[in-house]
């Protein structure tokens, strides 16, 4: 037979030590309009005896904190944001591409296709280019860009030859380079959207050859794509 | 030994800043470092004695005289901040992350990652930029004659809290 017991406040016979529920038993408060109530101090103030799963709130930084065996350790009240990598090539991608043609003009490196489909709505993206690449036989610089979703980013214009020089320079007519380059696009996609992204390739002037991956060796070019809510920027 | 955060595990804030197009810094000089106009940003920190871990990328231009040059970020100024990974001044050798002496007419390219340890508590504003220094002269810039660097720096915060 359920019986009650109503008092405003109960402690040990000491009033010190440890207040024990016994058996097995669960603790039901069940007012829906109230809260539990932790013990609270400064870190000065913590148990000098701690035991696994003591909790409390810490009053100098204002959050909870329980013993986990060896320390003391806070339960973070920050969200995480999302921070998602949805496509990369992390080591080396496709084959080589030689831009040697029209002068100040970004062609997409098909070796770098990247496809994905978004997975929220409205975020942001990152986008990493390591790229690295040889040009021979001409005095020039080369340059990368971005293609994402048929729009090109951080793309320089034509016109003005000295905006190409991302790397090397037309007083170098052979050498390795390497381009790095990061952009942050918020194109405003659904949710699911299939995008298609490319690292787009150019050089300044000349005939000779201008190699991003060059041919028959290993380079070590990446593209990572990275997926963001909530952005500063 | 290299430092360890075993509960550096959750991303709780990312900030970025990328500009177009600047203008060369002025107050270079040999050995020294300074800040790019309009590469900075101020934002709050979200946790106290989080971690940031930073990425930064630079492009500009070694001029007519040989040099070599370095390009990184710097966080607040003074004792607790600074530009972080800076090249020796007692040993131009440590400026040579792009270009060395006697080279000129070069572009550069420079991508680097660091942390920031920033010792600050929930709600303190920071703020993080790009900096810039040349070896032995003067002739390294980053926008020479309309050259239109694209530069910026990506900082994402970590909790070392619980979940």
């Amino acid at each position: 037979m359920a019986s009650q017991l109503k008092v405003d406040e109960i402690t040990t016979v000491s009033g010190t030590g440890t207040l024990k529920i016994a058996g097995n038993v669960q603790t039901n408060l069940s007012d829906n309009s109230s809260g539990i109530i932790l013990p609270k101090g400064t870190e000065a103030q913590r148990s000098t005896a701690p035991v696994l799963g003591e909790t409390r709130v810490n009053s100098e930084n204002k959050t909870i904190e329980f013993y986990n065996g060896t320390g003391w350790q806070r339960v973070s009240t920050i969200p995480a944001v999302s921070n998602s990598v949805v496509g990369m090539h992390y080591t080396i991608f496709g084959s080589s591409l030689n831009t040697s043609g029209p002068n100040q003009v970004y062609q997409n490196h098909t070796g770098s296709t990247l496809t994905f489909n978004t997975i929220e709505a409205n975020s942001s993206f990152m986008l990493i280019a390591d790229m690295c690449g040889y040009q021979s036989g001409t005095g020039s610089g080369v340059n990368i860009a971005f293609e994402f979703n048929g729009i090109r980013y951080a793309g320089e214009p034509g016109g003005n030859g000295d905006t190409w020089m991302g790397a090397v320079h037309s007083g170098i007519s052979s050498g390795s380079f390497n381009l790095k380059k990061m952009y942050t696009v918020s194109p405003n996609l659904a949710a699911g959207t299939s995008v298609t992204a490319y690292i787009q390739c150019g050089h300044w002037s000349g005939s000779g050859n201008h190699y991003f991956n060059y041919p028959g060796y290993n380079p070590s070019s990446t593209f990572v794509i990275k997926e963001f809510v909530n952005i500063a920027s | 030994m290299a430092h360890q955060y075993p509960q550096a595990g959750r991303c709780i804030q990312q900030v970025t800043q990328q500009v177009w197009n600047v203008e060369s810094p002025t107050g270079q000089s040999s050995y020294n470092y300074v800040n790019i106009p309009n590469s900075n940003k101020s934002f709050s920190i979200k946790e106290t004695g989080s971690l940031l871990v930073v990425e930064s990328y630079t492009q500009g231009w070694l001029a007519s005289s040989g040099s070599g040059c370095d390009a990184t970020i710097y966080w607040n100024s003074g004792s607790s901040g600074g530009v972080l990974g800076r090249g020796s001044s007692s040993n131009g050798n440590g400026w040579s992350r792009s270009g060395n002496g006697g080279d000129s007419y070069r572009s550069f390219n420079i991508g680097r990652i660091h942390h920031i340890d920033h010792g600050l508590t929930a709600g303190s504003t920071i703020e993080i930029g790009l900096s810039f220094g040349a070896w032995n002269t003067t002739g390294a810039s980053v926008n020479y004659a309309n050259y239109k660097s694209l530069m910026g720096w990506w900082c994402m915060e970590f909790s070392r809290e619980g979940v």
